[in-house]
């Protein structure tokens, strides 16, 4: 949980930096960021936890 | 920007928009535990931070911000992305307490009981919270908020 926590600051900071830019809507970014939650939880977990 | 409670703002969002979020808070919790079964707790607890509600709530809220401005006559608006940027922002400072709540849980669990444990992590949670969001404020001072909401209509 830790690790899933670590990674979603991760995906708050990436969809707040681009929804400011105002140039992307919010679906795509925030269902997008998902596969990057994926990938940073489970890098994580693969390096620290496993 | 003080925090504040405004009863007022539930009864702006439909109870289908509130079933939607349920859905899908629910089904992550269901996954969670089919995995933490499947794969042991490490891999179930992963999917406990999991964002599950927030795309949903990001486009309800993107959807509010349009409708509101597009009654108001403005047709173009980036508004609502910028609600949901700040959206984003707070659940960063979130995403703060909740990995604090589970070091806590990790920590405590093996010792004490479920009762104390969870008690210490949920004011774990609220202090780390509390304490982003006044760090932030002390940052970038009171009026940024609605600086950057309002600055680019």
């Amino acid at each position: 949980m830790v690790a899933g926590a670590a990674a979603l600051l991760l995906y708050c900071v990436v969809c707040t930096r681009l929804m400011l830019t105002g140039k992307f809507r919010a679906a795509p970014v925030t269902i997008g960021a998902l596969l990057m939650w994926l990938g940073a939880s489970f890098g994580a977990w693969t390096l620290f936890l496993r | 920007m003080g925090i504040s409670f405004h009863l007022s703002v539930l009864r702006k969002t439909k109870w289908s928009e509130y079933a939607l979020r349920f859905l899908f808070g629910g089904a992550v919790s269901v996954l969670a535990v089919v995995l933490a079964k499947q794969f042991g707790p490490s891999v179930g607890g992963l999917f406990l931070a999991f964002p599950a509600i927030f795309p949903a709530s990001a486009t309800l809220i993107e959807k509010h911000e349009q409708q509101k401005k597009a009654r108001a006559g403005i047709q173009v608006t980036i508004r609502g992305r910028q609600a949901v940027a700040l959206d984003a922002a707070g659940a960063a400072l979130g995403s703060l307490g909740l990995a604090a709540f589970a070091l806590v849980v990790w920590r405590l669990l093996p010792e004490h009981g479920a009762g104390t444990t969870l008690s210490a992590a949920l004011a774990a949670w609220l202090a780390v919270s509390l304490a982003g969001w006044n760090i932030r404020k002390l940052t970038y001072g009171e009026g940024l908020n609605r600086k950057r909401v309002s600055s680019r209509d």
